[in-house]
């Protein structure tokens, strides 16, 4: 009796979670799925049934050099957030309340501006007497071009996307439990050994979900490279862009667009499988009491 | 497994936070080599706090600490060789129980052959044999406790220090791992610190306890010395049962109480009023007019009486109204029942005189 009611109410809790979530899915459903969906559909069966966009895809030397070039920098991007926010939220993880919250206003402060309006500022920021171009020759890297460049686009992508670096690893890095860090150092650990063998293993699930993020966010990366950099070094985003603005190509621009979802889902896969590896399921092998 | 350990001396060892809060007041303390000591308090005592200081977690105010015979107060943990147990355990939940327990093993100059056979024979210690690749989060409390234990022992470390390592397991598991410890410690033979609150695992466990109440060590001695010779009413109350005559020293041998004399061994108290403690055991009780003269005696009335199988234990209350138990064997004939008006008696000798803490507080 017991047991049939509380897998009655069980169900209706089920159902009316279900409800609740009803407009946000609804919403997914029409204006994602259903473009997706739509978009890869055209890309199999335009001009004729078959594969012959993802053929010819993969044979024309531009877009392959384009999708080669976009992973590049999207990879660059990556490295070079992580490698800035890691230090930068191991302090903030270490930092008292009143710091902790001045650092996270700081990281967070590109939100308060619209992506277009900090994208002209860094092209005024990248002008080549500008204050980027006179800061890199005073260390002796003068000379490089920034405007219209995939450095520049580096750059300004790195900025924009930094946040979401580094919000994922803070909030790993705050729930490691620094008694770990302790117990190393009791056994003779120095601060770096401790650091490398337990708190970068277990900061390992942040760097994941960040990397992922910054790394799907960087392909799709559309405003920046096409105001920054130049048309000659044009990413994948302006491709799609140019394909389906100019040349109304909505086969090739879905059969793109399947090819980066193929992309992203395997990522996604491999990171979690990485962690999971990393930092053992919680339910695999037997528990054994005593 | 190792016959290696240092004795630990602590000089007026002073501990401000930042927050103003005194963690340790002005301590001092002498461990030898090889003992057993459990630091014994109520909570917010300091015990940690010490344990810390010895650790080199926290940093003391003012003082020093040498460890044998070495002064290690400005030495960071890393290189204090100390081997700690905590409270939560800290294992890495990342490593595999191996991996755990070799960690403390690196740049100590061993094979690999050495360093493969220190981690059997410490796993074979503390009976975990064929659990080196489970994770943590793959064993027991009490497992996990073990491999705690085997990760802080198996660099052979001349102290162990544990912060009330049996708190976070059941009563049943808590008397296991109690034994489990004590043989542990004879059979490697280091200097073992222990925290907890539980007297009965302090008691149980120690060669000496130091007892700690408000950030200060009251008294150290024995289990036996802090249980028949305590120097306070806080040492007698909060180490077993006691009955607390508290009165007006009104000669050398004698203090009133509620009106009747009680005499007492041992020299008067700097105070006027102190209080004379006696242990359940060492009571009687007599019929009211049964009294004899070389006992002390106190009329009390029986409130409750309650059968433990091999012992009787009869709470009573006194006349200024403090309540008090006595125990009497169970093979005696009950005599008495619920509401009786008795004589309580002791020996003199059997009981101690201290200071009334409330009066010099
Ligand atoms: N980091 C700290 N900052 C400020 N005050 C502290 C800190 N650590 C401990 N204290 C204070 O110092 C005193 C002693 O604390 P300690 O942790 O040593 O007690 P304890 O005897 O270990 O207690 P418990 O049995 O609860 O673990 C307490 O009043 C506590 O509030
Ligand atoms: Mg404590």
């Amino acid at each position: 009796m017991a047991a049939t009611a509380r897998r009655l109410s069980g169900r209706s809790r089920r159902t009316s979670a279900l409800l609740l979530m009803l407009p946000a899915l609804a919403v997914v459903l029409v204006f994602f799925v259903y473009p997706v969906i739509a978009l890869s559909a055209r890309s199999f069966l335009e001009p004729e049934p078959g594969v012959s966009q993802y053929v010819s895809l993969f044979a024309d030397g531009t877009t392959r050099t384009i999708l080669v070039r976009t992973l590049v920098v999207a990879a660059l991007v990556t490295a070079v957030t992580l490698v800035l926010a890691y230090p930068y939220a191991y302090l903030m993880s270490l930092s008292g309340p009143g710091v902790r919250a001045l650092l996270l206003f700081l990281v967070l402060l590109p939100f308060w501006s619209s992506l277009m309006a900090r994208t002209f500022a860094w092209i005024v920021l990248l002008q080549p007497r500008g204050i980027v171009a006179t800061l890199l020759s005073s260390i002796g890297l003068g000379g490089v071009p920034l405007l219209g460049s995939q450095v520049g686009v580096t750059i300004a992508m790195t900025q924009v996307l930094l946040p979401f670096m580094v919000l994922p690893l803070f909030n790993t890095m705050v729930r490691i439990d620094r008694r770990l860090l302790s117990a190393a150092h009791s056994m003779g650990a120095s601060k770096f050994r401790a650091l490398v063998r337990v708190f970068v293993p277990l900061s390992m699930p942040g760097v994941a979900a960040g990397c992922v993020i910054v790394f799907v966010l960087s392909i799709g990366f559309w405003v920046t490279p096409r105001l920054i950099g130049s048309p000659q070094q044009s990413l994948i985003g302006q491709l799609i862009e140019t394909k389906v603005g100019t040349l109304l190509d909505f086969a090739g621009a879905g059969a793109i667009s399947v090819l980066l979802l193929v992309i992203t889902a395997v990522l996604l896969l491999v990171a979690g499988a990485g962690a999971r590896l990393l930092l053992g399921s919680p339910d695999s092998g037997g528990r054994n009491d005593e | 497994m190792s016959t290696n350990s240092s004795g630990v001396r602590l000089r007026s060892v002073t501990k401000r936070f930042r927050s103003g809060t005194i963690g340790i007041d002005n301590a001092s303390l002498t461990i030898e080599g090889g003992e057993f000591v459990t630091f014994l308090g109520p909570s917010g005592s300091g015990k940690t706090t010490t344990l810390n200081t010895i650790a080199g977690f926290v940093r003391p105010t003012s003082g020093s600490i040498e460890i044998g015979g070495r002064d290690v107060t400005k030495v960071p943990p890393s290189k204090r060789n100390l081997g700690i147990v905590f409270q939560n355990y800290a294992l890495f939940p990342h490593m595999s129980v191996r991996d755990n327990v070799a960690f403390g093993l690196h740049g100590r100059g061993l094979s690999k052959h050495e360093v493969s056979k220190r981690i059997n024979d410490v796993l074979t210690m503390v009976r975990l044999g064929g659990l080196e690749d489970r994770r943590p989060k793959q064993l027991s409390g009490g497992q996990q406790q073990r491999v705690a234990l085997a990760r802080a022992l198996v660099y052979q470390p001349p102290v162990l220090l544990m912060d009330e390592p049996l708190s976070a397991l059941d009563k049943a598991l808590r008397d296991q791992m109690q034994v489990e410890i004590g043989r542990i410690h004879r059979e490697v033979g280091t200097t073992f610190l222990f925290v907890t609150h539980d007297q009965n695992e302090a008691l149980g466990l120690s060669d000496r306890i130091v007892l700690f109440n408000e950030g200060r060590i009251l008294q150290v001695g024995t289990p036996s010395e802090l249980y028949e010779q305590p120097r306070s009413l806080f040492a007698a109350q909060f180490l077993g049962e006691s009955n607390v005559f508290r009165g007006r020293v009104t000669s050398a041998q004698t203090l009133e109480f509620a009106g009747v004399p009680l005499r007492f061994n041992g020299g008067a108290p700097a105070t006027k009023s102190a209080a004379i403690v006696v242990r359940p055991e060492n009571l009687l009780v007599r019929q009211a007019d049964e009294a004899r003269p070389d006992e002390n005696q106190v009329s009390a009335l029986i409130t409750n009486i309650s059968y433990f199988g091999s012992f009787r234990s009869i709470m009573v209350s006194y006349l200024d109204g403090s309540s008090g138990q006595l125990r009497e064997s169970a093979s005696s004939e009950a005599r008495f029942s619920r509401g009786d008006n008795v004589s309580v008696c002791w020996d003199p000798g059997r009981a101690v005189l201290v200071d009334d803490g409330e009066a010099a507080a």
